[in-house]
C-alpha cells in the first residue's frame, strides 16, 4: 500500500523513536511512512515495520531533513518532525482534512500551531496567531515581511509542490532557520498559506542537547539568513538545488566529534 | 576512512544477508583503492554494527525490489563515478580502480563493462567469449529495436551524472538484468560507447535456481521483466529518451514476491 502522507523525521534520540512513531498512529488513520534519518540505527521496536524507511547520515538536521526529503514518496509531505515532539491525537488527519478544505491546488500549504515547554509541563500552551508569525522573531523579523505571513515549523504540503522549490536550503545548519527561509521563498513563489486552528503537537524544550543547535543557529545561521532575506528575493534565488545537501558538511561538526585518520 | 563530503565512487550495494556484508565491503575497499568510494547499502535488514562504524557507508532501509532500491541508493549517492553490485560480487583487487582510470580517459556518455565470470563458487569463464558481450548471444535480447553493433554490459562503471540524465533505471523492470540492459542500450542509442575493461573485473557466485533467494528473481524475470524487455524492443518504433529520474516511486515499497518472507508487520 503506498503511503498518503511522507513524515521525515532528522533524529538524534533513538531512545524518543517509539512515541514519536505511536503518536503517529494515534494521529492518523492513513497510511504514512516514516522516513527517520539518523546517525543511529533503528531501534529494535521499530526494525519489523515496513512504513518506516531509515537512512543513516551524520549532517546537520537540515542536510538529514532534505535527504530524507528526496526518499519521500506520497503525495503529501509533512517535511520536518522533529524527535523531541509528539504528534497530537487525530491531529494529523483533522490537518489534512482542513488542506484538502482549501482546494485541490497544489500550491495550498496549512501551518500548525504547536506549544513547547520543557518536559511537556505545558503540552496545550497554543498562543495566538501573532506568535506564529515569521515577523515575531529574530532574524526573520525583516522590514519587507507582511505581518500575516506564518513560520513553516509544521507545514502539510502537496509534496509536489515542495518540491518545485527545492526543498530545504541546506547552507542552514539548523531546522529553524531553514524553514523560515524556505517560508519566505514559498510565500513569494505563491503559496497560498493558512494558519490551521487545529494544532498539530507538543514539543519537549527542555532537551539538554540543543547547544549544536543554538551555536549554529546564532553564530552561523542567523548571519546567513540575514544575509540572504535583508532584501527581498529575486525571483531567480526563490528555488534551491533539491542535491543541495551535498553542498553540507557529511558530518556536522557542532555535534559530531569524530576526527579525521 | 577520512570524513569527507564528497568520492570518486558511489557504489551501491543491495543485499540480503548482513552477515556477508563486512566481507563484502573490505573487498570493495581493496578493488577501488587508490579512489575514494562511499559504500551504499540499501536493504530490508541492517548492517552490522562493524560497518555502521563507517564513515563512508551509507544505509537505506527499503523493502522495495532491486531495481527500486538500486534508484533509491542512487538519490544519496555522492561520487563521480556510479556502480552497483550485490553480495554474490567478488571483485579482483584494484580491478575497479583500473576501470576508474579507464573510465576517466574517455568521454561524459561511455561506459566501462567491467567484465564478469559468473559460476558456482566463482567459476566460470565467459568473460573471455567476444561473443558473450553481443545481444544477439542472449535470445531474449534479439530485439528489433536492439542495434546488433551494440553491446551488453551488467556491470556498469559510469559517471553518476550520466546515470541521473539518463533517469536511472527504469523500475518497472524487478530484477538487475534487463533494467541494466535497456539502460545500456538507451545510453548507446545516445552514441555512448561500451569500452570494456582489458582483464576480469568481478567473479560471481552465480547459481541458477529456483529455491530460496533465487526464487523471486527467476519469478520477477519470467513473469515480468523479460515480457516487458521484448514488448518494449519488438515495437516498430521505440522511445528512448530518458525516463523520470523518480520513477522508481511507482514502485511498490514492499516487494510482493518477498513479502511473506521477509515482511513481519506491515502497519
Amino acid at each position: 500500500m503506498k503511503p498518503k502522507l511522507s513524515i521525515v523525521m532528522p533524529a538524534i534520540r533513538p531512545q524518543n523513536w517509539v512515541a514519536a512513531y505511536e503518536s503517529i498512529l494515534k494521529s492518523t488513520k492513513e497510511h504514512f511512512e516514516l522516513i527517520i534519518v539518523s546517525p543511529f540505527p533503528l531501534i529494535k521496536e521499530l526494525t519489523g515495520l515496513t512504513n518506516i524507511k531509515h537512512v543513516v547520515d551524520f549532517g546537520s538536521p537540515v542536510r538529514a531533513t532534505q535527504i530524507g526529503i528526496t526518499l519521500a514518496e506520497a503525495p503529501y509531505l509533512f517535511p520536518n518532525f522533529c524527535d523531541d515532539a509528539l504528534f497530537l491525537e487525530n491531529a494529523i488527519d483533522e490537518n489534512l482534512a482542513f488542506l484538502d478544505s482549501m482546494g485541490s491546488a497544489e500550491n495550498n500549504v496549512v501551518t500548525c500551531k504547536y506549544s513547547e515547554s520543557d518536559g511537556f509541563s505545558h503540552p496545550t500552551r497554543w498562543n495566538d496567531d501573532s506568535y506564529y508569525t515569521l515577523v515575531n522573531s529574530y532574524p526573520v523579523n525583516k522590514t519587507w515581511v507582511p505581518n500575516d505571513w506564518y513560520v513553516f515549523n509544521n507545514p502539510f504540503w502537496h509534496r509536489s509542490y515542495f518540491e518545485s522549490f527545492g526543498g530545504y536550503d541546506c547552507s542552514f545548519g539548523a531546522t529553524p532557520i531553514s524553514h523560515a527561509d524556505l517560508a519566505l521563498r514559498a510565500y513569494l513563489g505563491g503559496a497560498v498559506v493558512k494558519l490551521s486552528p487545529i494544532p498539530i503537537m507538543k514539543v519537549d524544550h527542555g532537551q539538554n542537547d540543543h547547544r549544536p543547535i543554538e551555536i549554529s543557529q546564532l553564530y552561523f545561521d542567523s548571519p546567513a539568513f540575514t544575509h540572504k532575506h535583508t532584501n527581498r528575493l529575486s525571483p531567480d534565488k526563490i528555488k534551491v538545488d533539491k542535491d543541495n545537501w551535498k553542498n553540507a558538511q557529511s558530518l556536522w561538526e557542532f555535534r559530531f566529534q569524530i576526527s579525521n585518520e | 576512512m577520512k570524513v569527507q563530503n564528497n568520492y570518486d565512487l558511489s557504489y551501491v550495494f543491495i543485499g540480503l544477508n548482513p552477515e556477508k556484508w563486512e566481507q563484502n565491503f573490505y573487498n570493495i575497499m581493496g578493488a577501488v583503492a587508490p579512489y575514494t568510494f562511499e559504500f551504499i547499502i540499501v536493504s530490508p535488514y541492517f548492517p552490522t554494527p562493524a560497518l555502521q562504524q563507517e564513515l563512508n557507508v551509507k544505509f537505506i532501509r527499503d523493502f522495495g525490489h532491486p531495481s527500486r532500491c538500486l534508484q533509491l541508493g542512487s538519490t544519496i549517492s555522492v561520487g563521480e563515478f556510479f556502480t552497483w553490485g550485490s553480495e554474490d560480487y567478488r571483485a579482483e583487487p584494484n580491478g575497479i580502480a583500473k576501470s576508474i582510470k579507464l573510465l576517466k580517459k574517455n568521454r561524459f556518455y561511455d561506459v566501462i563493462n567491467m567484465l564478469y565470470s559468473e559460476g558456482p563458487g566463482y567459476t566460470g569463464s565467459q568473460h573471455l567469449d567476444e561473443n558473450y558481450w553481443k545481444p544477439y548471444t542472449h535470445p531474449p535480447l534479439r530485439q528489433k529495436q536492439v542495434n546488433p553493433e551494440w553491446q551488453i554490459c551488467m556491470t556498469p562503471l559510469l559517471r553518476l551524472q550520466l546515470f541521473r540524465e539518463m533517469g536511472g533505471v527504469d523500475c518497472r523492470y524487478e530484477h538487475f538484468n534487463f533494467n541494466v540492459h535497456d539502460l545500456m542500450f538507451r545510453i548507446q542509442h545516445r552514441n555512448g560507447r561500451i569500452i570494456k575493461t582489458p582483464e576480469k573485473v568481478y567473479s560471481h557466485d552465480h547459481v541458477p535456481q529456483y529455491v530460496g533467494d533465487h526464487r523471486a528473481f527467476e519469478d520477477c524475470q519470467a513473469e515480468n521483466d523479460m515480457p516487458r524487455f521484448i514488448m518494449r524492443y519488438s515495437q516498430p518504433t521505440i522511445d528512448m529518451t530518458p525516463i523520470p529520474y523518480d520513477n522508481w516511486m511507482f514502485q511498490s515499497n514492499i516487494w510482493a514476491r518477498r513479502e511473506k518472507r521477509y515482511v513481519k508487520n506491515e502497519a
